[in-house]
């Protein structure tokens, strides 16, 4: 017979395998939900159903309205790696490759990565509350009851903006994170501004910075696809939009890390 | 146009909404469906614009189902209705104009030129002017849901649902709308459906009344039957009593699942 602390166990066992089960469940519908949304929406690209003027509004508002931050945040960096770098180089006696880390380090990853991270936090953020409120607000519904498919009108435009001002700010990171660079070494760590700047340009291949801007073209992707899904799937009210706002950069911010995990990987081997 | 529901259920997860509708919507008619809230109502009204999918049974548009239609024909079907949302559902990134042109700018390509005096026309058979450049924002409830009748009848619909129409409205405001649901029906000739909780509008404006109780249709029949129905569950609903099947049943499952 069953005793009374084992019958305990068996619940307390089945609640947690209940648990993982619907969690699974969850993921890989969330999954399986982001990638059906981005097909719909690649769908509409390919048969050139694209709303210019709606995309050029999205360029600005995620792209335009995006660039202070994203001066701040590479400016910064590209300060402090300066700085961490030659303390650590001057060891060796290698201060002068503090250029080449420098420029090597931000095309590669922290332009891409960085730029990615504060967009999803920005922009991610407000693509999941602007349609989630849509969506509770029945603006969705009134969508789709006057013929209109709500992802040609609101994600593919998103989709599309978000691409394009990605690779954009990109660029624009990897050029102001080079200058935090330049304006450390050269004012404070004595290293002359002719030899800073030749050994950026060399250190720097074509590879180096197409594979960041290869990674930024997927990272802007993915953070507006991911905003749009848990905008569309917005439920509760006020409550849910929070939600859906949170899920949004979470989940955006983990799919960035992870591919660009992939893309390097991708990168080193071939 | 004719609408016929045929056994129809919805679920959303385990929550089973509709268990088995039967109802038959007349062409020309104007049917209101009362119910408490969170009945499903509003999910009938969505079923029967297209918004959503039944999981059993079927809907028959003038003994055609949406399943049967190709894409382009489900597209023109679609516009064959007109929905006024319970919060209006304006679109807060547009203007008045451009909320009630959508579709005559969307799916008819007009210019603004041309959709001018359209809007114009189509507020003012909603008693409003000289509010096209205003943002819904701006707007009170009243106003954002006769743009939101506006928008819905701009594209000449067959038929115009409505959604709690008088929802959050004072009392005068609650009348405007009413007198506008029945010149709608009397100039457009159009076929409606209105879901609402609200006795003095549903008497006002309806041809026949039906009441879903239970995810069913339990009664149905004209403001007048309705009104002297002896049926225990139409009774309190309409009189408003706290008293009742309605009231009465919940308690009685409550207080068997106690006593298990």
């Amino acid at each position: 017979m069953i005793k009374r602390f084992q019958l305990k166990q068996i619940i307390l066992l089945k609640f947690a395998v209940a648990r993982t089960g619907a969690g699974v469940i969850s993921f890989f519908t969330q999954i399986g939900g982001i990638i059906v949304l981005l097909n719909q929406a690649l769908g509409h690209i390919f048969r050139g159903e694209i709303r210019w003027k709606s995309t050029l509004d999205q360029m600005f508002k995620i792209g335009v309205m995006s660039l202070p931050l994203v001066f701040l945040t590479s400016l910064f960096t590209g300060m402090v790696l300066a700085l961490q770098s030659a303390y650590q180089l001057r060891l060796f006696a290698a201060q002068q490759f503090t250029a080449d880390l420098v420029a090597l380090s931000i095309a590669r990853e922290l332009g891409p990565v960085l730029t990615a991270m504060v967009v999803s936090g920005r922009v991610g953020a407000s693509i999941a509350a602007e349609l989630g409120t849509m969506k509770v607000t029945e603006q969705i519904d009134a969508l789709k009851s006057l013929a209109m498919d709500p992802v040609e009108y609101l994600a593919v435009p998103r989709f599309l903006a978000a691409i394009i001002m990605l690779f954009v700010l990109t660029i624009y990171a990897d050029v102001i994170g080079m200058l935090g660079g330049y304006l450390v070494s050269v004012l404070k760590l004595d290293i002359s501004s002719s030899d800073y700047i030749k050994r950026s340009i060399n250190s720097l291949m074509v590879k180096d910075v197409m594979t960041g801007l290869i990674k930024a073209f997927c990272f802007g992707g993915i953070i507006s696809i991911v905003g749009c899904f848990y905008g569309f799937n917005t439920k509760d009210g006020a409550e849910g939009v929070g939600r859906a706002t949170t899920y949004a950069v979470v989940v955006a911010l983990i799919a960035v890390i992870a591919s660009d995990v992939l893309f390097t990987a991708i990168f080193y081997f071939f | 146009m004719k609408i016929e529901i045929r056994d129809v259920y919805k679920s959303f997860g385990s929550k089973e909404v509709l268990k088995g509708v039967n109802l038959v919507i007349n062409e020309g008619e104007t049917l209101v469906v009362i119910g408490s809230s969170g009945g499903g109502k509003s999910v009938l009204l969505k079923l029967i614009t297209g918004l959503i999918e039944p999981d059993r049974g079927e809907i028959l548009f003038d003994g055609k189902r949406l399943s049967d239609m190709s894409m382009d024909e489900a597209e023109q079907h679609q516009m064959k209705f007109g929905m006024l949302f319970q919060s209006a559902a304006l679109f807060d990134s547009l203007n008045v104009m451009e909320n009630v042109g959508f579709v005559l700018q969307e799916h008819r390509g007009m210019k603004e030129s041309e959709l001018r005096p359209i809007v114009r026309e189509k507020l003012r058979m909603v008693g409003l002017e000289g509010i096209e450049n205003q943002m819904p924002a701006s707007l009170s409830g009243g106003m954002k849901k006769r743009v939101g009748l506006a928008r819905a009848i701009c594209y000449d619909p067959q038929v115009i649902v409505y959604d709690e129409p008088t929802t959050g409205l004072d009392p005068i405001n609650s009348d405007v709308i009413n007198d506008l649901i029945i010149s709608m029906q009397e100039k457009l000739k159009v076929t409606s459906v209105a879901v609402t909780h609200d006795m003095v509008s549903a008497y006002k404006v309806a041809d026949r009344i039906a009441m879903l109780y239970r995810g069913q249709i339990v009664g149905i029949g004209t403001p007048d039957e309705i009104q002297k129905t002896q049926n225990p569950v139409i009774r309190q609903f309409v009189t408003g009593s706290a008293h009742g099947p309605i009231t009465d049943e919940p308690k009685k499952v409550n207080q068997n699942k106690n006593e298990k």
